[in-house]
């Protein structure tokens, strides 16, 4: 018995020597990384940590390279860094205007493959150069984060739809559905600032919906979603110098495709309510008429808007709603070519919304 | 055969981890794409049927054990005599220790790509054979104790995968049928791979007090398996696209990767250290079955049959370094398990049958 025990104590022993160890503070955890195009088959590729000051401060390290692939890019970036680099606390990937143009999925598919990078990364395409938005000096934490914290609390807080590598990688690969992501931008004033998302056929970047139509496009593409939008109501009558304008924020919000897949065309219909709560008004009051006036009013900036969008992702030839996919699910032997080429243009695509306004603030 | 000793015996309802946790192996981490080649989306009814058709199996082979009061050897020696019939053991014996092999291996490779790519398959397999001896060395009541552990312990694996809801879009199995009956068979022979090692009940019957009524319990052990592989594999097709989930090979892992947690950037690594107590108790039970069919079928010690076994078990392990042939290596005990199991199985039934008819006579 005893020389079991003894057995097991050395088997621990030297097991527990038998890898490699990774101490934290001899190492540059990666937060964030940014891509970019430079020619054909060759890419730029620069890495940002933080560095823990002794004044507990901390300071971006920036390491920049070009190659042919990602991982050639991480081969020549170590071989300039003085601690190793590892991918395990990736947070952000900037992906650069021209190279989001020419297809991203290289890039997608080598953090996928990467076994210490997370689901949960953001992918991010930049304007401009991306190896320009993420070498700036922004808050206090370092870059990487800094832009994860931006993305993160709009996605959950405001009008930015819910995006990370996976659910990139599921749009991607999944029959009828497009993927989107978010587009952000260095201000002048040395920030980031988020200026729309970028709409994608397979990993290219095709088009876009600017930040003022986010709202719009997330309480479509998101199950549950919370942003706010403002309403203008006209003139007001007494003042005719001043303009009324309604804030709505939704508190929910929830989006149903009915599809009548017979039909020719077919025939879908997006179905979004709204429960949402107005933060500020313009007017002089707002009682339940001035209310009800706000509901009608959103109601038509949301179909007109939705409508004109969809009519827009028709024939940029994309789907971000993921409208095949719903016709995949009615249909056996789902034929995707088919549908994108025949079908898709030519379905009739309504969208109708149903806006409750629960309470109007602390006064009336 | 000599009969076992009371004291050594294990009572009817520790079989029901002795069976779940055998069958719950490194299979589950990565299932989800082998069932969908063929099946597709429409995978999710292979696994409820291939789960039926262990129970199936189980029952033929409590009704063969039942027959002849002993185990896989003295079915063997019942039906062809001692020759033949130890034949047929021996490949049993090679068949054991393949899965304990492929367990192994299997494991070695996934914290290799996960973690620590430098890990020496050699030394890990060494330390975790030598475990492993030492918890045979005490019996088999040891290794039911380790299997109770081993399904309970890290059964709060279960509830990570709530973490995956979020993302999760469950009209991707929309629609149903989609592909024909004979995709659907075909995708319930791969899935029947991963249900595999439950067979160890034909070396484990007799040390099993009442062995009659633990019939039930393997059968509710088997049970189990079947349900939470059918929740796995819904929530992974849930999880995926069909066209990402083909790029998987470690589906369930890649889940982890969404799990977000305060305390811990990254699940998949407290995932995969957990996985080893469920490796354990299916390379304890497997090598235990090897060394004791060997051991019945020699007059070798027990003790010697099982260090010649992992010591060949070892020396196999050492050469197999790539992942085409773990691959390989996986697709072969797969389908001898296979063959094994859902063929030889009922055909032995049937052979039993008929040896007790004419030995009546």
């Amino acid at each position: 018995m005893k020389r079991h025990v003894l057995l097991i104590f050395m088997a621990s022993v030297l097991l527990s020597g038998c890898v490699e160890k990774e101490i934290l503070d001899d190492l540059y955890l990666e937060t964030g990384k940014a891509y970019d195009y430079v020619s054909e088959n060759r890419i730029r590729g620069t890495a940002v940590f933080p560095i823990y000051m002794p004044d507990k401060s901390i300071e971006n390290g920036f390491l920049s390279e070009e190659a042919s692939s990602t991982q050639e890019v991480i081969e020549k970036i170590e071989r300039r860094a003085q601690q190793p680099l590892v991918r395990g606390a990736l947070d952000v990937v900037l992906i650069g205007e021209k190279l989001s143009e020419k297809g991203i999925i290289d890039i997608a598919d080598s953090l996928q493959r990467d076994a210490s990078v997370g689901a949960r990364v953001f992918l991010i395409i930049t304007e401009g150069d991306a190896s320009d938005v993420i070498q700036g000096t922004y808050g206090n934490r370092g870059n990487g984060i800094y832009i994860y914290n931006l993305i993160e609390h709009n996605i959950s807080k405001r009008e930015l739809p819910e995006t990370n590598l996976h659910m990139f990688l599921y749009d991607y690969y999944q029959k009828g559905q497009s993927s989107y992501l978010p587009i952000i931008k260095k201000t002048p004033d040395n920030n980031v600032a988020i200026t729309g998302i970028a709409l994608l056929s397979y990993d290219k970047v095709v088009g876009k919906i600017p930040d003022e139509d986010m709202f719009f496009f997330k309480i479509m593409v998101d199950r549950i979603a919370e942003g706010s939008h403002v309403i203008k109501m006209g003139k007001n009558p007494k003042k005719p110098e001043k303009n009324i304008e309604a804030s709505v924020t939704s508190l929910h919000s929830k989006q149903k495709i009915i599809m009548n897949r017979k039909a020719d065309p077919v025939k879908v219909d997006v179905e979004i309510s709204i429960r949402g709560i107005i933060k500020e008004y313009t007017g002089d009051t707002l009682g339940a008429k001035q209310m009800a006036e706000v509901e009608n009013r959103m109601k038509a900036d949301i179909e007109n808007k939705c409508n004109a969008m969809v009519k827009s992702f028709q024939e940029l030839g994309i789907d971000p709603l993921g409208i095949g996919q719903y016709q995949k699910h009615g249909v056996r032997g789902f034929d995707l070519k088919e549908w994108k080429k025949e079908v898709y243009p030519k379905a009739d695509i309504k969208v109708k919304a149903k806006v409750k306004i629960l309470e109007a603030g602390t006064v009336e | 055969m000599q009969p076992v000793p009371e004291n050594r015996k294990i009572s009817p309802g520790l079989v029901f981890f002795l069976v779940h946790s055998i069958q719950v192996g490194t299979g589950v981490l990565g299932f989800q794409r082998i069932i969908s080649m063929h099946a597709g989306y429409d995978g999710w009814m292979s696994v409820i049927l291939a789960g039926m058709l262990t129970h199936v199996i189980m029952f033929l082979m409590y009704k063969m054990l039942g027959t002849v009061k002993g185990d896989l050897v003295s079915i063997h020696t019942y039906v062809f005599g001692k020759w033949i019939g130890h034949f047929f053991s021996f490949l049993y014996a090679l068949y054991f220790s393949l899965l304990v092999i492929t367990i192994i291996r299997s494991y070695v490779e996934v914290v290799q790509v996960w973690m620590y790519p430098r890990l020496s398959t050699f030394l890990f397999s060494l330390f975790f054979l030598l475990l492993a001896y030492y918890i045979i060395s005490g019996g088999v009541r040891t290794i039911a104790g380790v299997s109770y552990l081993g399904t309970l312990l890290p059964s709060y694996l279960v509830l990570t995968f709530v973490f995956t809801f979020k993302y999760a879009d469950f009209r991707n199995l929309l629609p149903v049928f989609d592909h024909s009956v004979m995709d659907i068979l075909l995708s319930t022979r791969d899935m029947s791979l991963t249900y595999l090692g439950y067979e160890s009940i034909l070396m484990l019957y007799p040390f099993i007090k009442d062995p009659e009524r633990s019939q039930k319990f393997a059968q509710w052990g088997l049970f189990l398996t079947t349900s939470i592989y059918t929740v796995i594999a819904i929530i992974s097709f849930g999880f995926f696209a069909p066209a990402q989930l083909d790029k998987t090979i470690w589906a369930t892992l890649s889940m982890w990767k969404i799990v977000e947690m305060p305390f811990v950037e990254r699940f998949e690594y407290i995932g995969i250290a957990n996985w080893c107590l469920i490796i354990l108790p299916n390379v304890c039970i497997t090598l235990w079955c090897a060394s004791r069919v060997v051991k019945r079928m020699t007059p070798i010690k027990h003790r010697h049959t099982l260090i010649l076994i992992a010591v060949l078990c070892l020396c196999a392990l050492t050469f197999i370094d790539k992942r085409d042939q773990v691959n390989v290596l996986n697709t072969i005990s797969g389908q001898t398990g296979f063959y094994f199991n859902f063929l030889y199985i009922p055909l032995l039934f049937v052979l039993v049958y008929i040896a007790k008819k004419v030995k009546k006579q």
